[in-house]
């Protein structure tokens, strides 16, 4: 199934990446598809590499899932069109960073 | 030097001409043929096999024969001749590298083996190398292969399965995924036969390479101390939390149970990967919402997992936070 690109990520994104210490987003389809990338460091396109499709049945059992690495922490909300992930350092407003979250997800079409 | 090759199919007639028309070959591959899928297997355990071409009618022992060979832990790759409308691969496990519909002509036929003696064919033997430099060379470099472990010097063997540097999955005998990679990974010593493919594509293991080795140094020592009669402290991470987390948190801070759970092994391992990807700070732990049963949880990545289900009215994130300094001074 090829999933429809988004009309105008950037400007969908943009309060959430816009927000301190928020390093990169992505948006993927289940299948891992790309819908949208974008961050600070080159090291996040790595995380296309996944295989998403395998852990798909899993990450249907949550809704959200926080991952925490030290300082830094990578937000997965999982959506009808599939993950977006939230990557942010230890000073990132992580409540607004979900919330911001949450109103892109109610735009989405 | 010439290679051998196998050609088991059914249909006679086709083996007759590719008898006569892959001779021109014999420089660069000798073909044995079969009709007969028995003797197919038996060839492929006496004689040094690069690849087979296979009818896609013969069955050995209720599977296709690709299967049953994998099954046997034969790597070698195999062409499949398949029936018109059968071209598409499926999920059954096997060396099939390339699939070719019927009829299929001597000249196409040839060049197909010959790309597959240069690209998948064995790539290479390695003799009493240091296994954990090279597995984890085989992470860093991003490989697609099958290694057949042989432990120098008493027979054990052993097989891995990367693609793209990932450890996928792992056999032995009697064991599969994490138990068989841990096994293989604690030889020190080993010879390897190295194949440029890889034919399966689920991953059963999710995890790095290092944090295999650790776990399989870690049971080694352990091992090593067992025959020795003396009892290791386990190591840091594997400390038993269970008892840690059920004391500070049974009934408060709206923590409902803390229990052992391994049903987020493959989220665990998927949060592995990721902080790797991004070359930050190890994992530490992970905090789910909007499960089924209306808790949320916090499970740290122990040996075994722990989950604490809390409460949808209480913070998780607090919950989190108590959990990660705890680890912090355990």
């Amino acid at each position: 199934m090829v999933v429809a690109p988004l009309s105008n990520p950037q400007s969908l994104f943009r309060d959430v990446l816009a927000l301190d210490d928020v390093k990169g987003l992505l948006f993927l389809a289940e299948t891992g598809q790309v819908l949208y990338s974008k961050a600070q460091d080159k090291h996040l396109s790595r995380l296309e590499q996944e295989d998403w499709n395998a852990i798909s049945k899993t990450l249907a059992r949550v809704r959200e899932v926080d991952f925490f690495y030290g300082d830094d922490r990578i937000y997965l909300r999982r959506t009808a069109h599939g993950y977006l992930l939230v990557w942010m350092g230890g000073m990132a407003p992580v409540d607004m960073v979900k919330l911001n979250c949450e109103v892109v997800i109610a735009s989405l079409p | 030097m010439s290679k051998k090759i196998l050609v088991v199919d059914a249909d006679r007639s086709l083996l007759l001409q590719l008898r006569n028309d892959l001779g021109q070959y014999r420089q660069k591959f000798t073909a044995l043929l079969t009709e007969n899928a028995r003797a197919a297997v038996e060839a492929v355990r006496t004689q040094d096999v690069a690849l087979i071409v296979a009818g896609s009618q013969l069955e050995f022992d209720g599977l296709s024969l690709p299967a049953y060979l994998f099954r046997q832990e034969v790597l070698t790759p195999v062409v499949l001749l398949a029936e018109p409308g059968q071209e598409a691969s499926t999920d059954e496990a096997s060396c099939v590298v390339r699939r070719l519909p019927r009829p299929v002509s001597s000249t196409v036929l040839a060049e197909e083996i010959q790309q597959v003696l240069a690209n998948e064919a064995l790539e290479g033997l390695l003799h009493g190398v240091s296994a954990s430099s090279f597995f984890q060379f085989v992470e860093v470099e991003g490989k697609t292969c099958t290694i057949s472990v042989n432990r120098s010097g008493d027979g054990d063997r052993g097989t891995l399965f990367f693609v793209k540097g990932r450890l996928l999955d792992a056999h032995y005998p009697e064991l599969d995924g994490v138990a068989a990679a841990l096994k293989i990974l604690a030889w020190e010593k080993v010879d390897l036969a190295i194949l440029n493919f890889c034919p399966l594509r689920h991953n059963r293991i999710n995890r790095s390479i290092g944090s295999l080795l650790l776990d399989a140094a870690v049971a080694q020592d352990h091992a090593a101390a067992a025959e020795q009669g003396v009892e290791l402290a386990p190591p840091l991470k594997h400390k038993p939390l269970l008892p840690l987390l059920q004391q500070s948190f049974a009934g408060r801070e709206g923590v409902e149970t803390v229990a052992e759970d391994t049903s987020w092994d493959d989220l665990l391992g998927l949060a592995q990967s990721l902080g790797k990807d991004l070359e930050v700070a190890p994992f530490e732990l992970c905090s789910l919402s909007g499960l089924k049963d209306g808790t949320d949880l916090v499970v740290v990545p122990s040996t075994p997992p722990v989950a604490l289900h809390v409460s949808r009215f209480a913070n998780r994130d607090l919950v989190a936070d108590k959990v990660l300094r705890l680890l912090e001074e355990a």
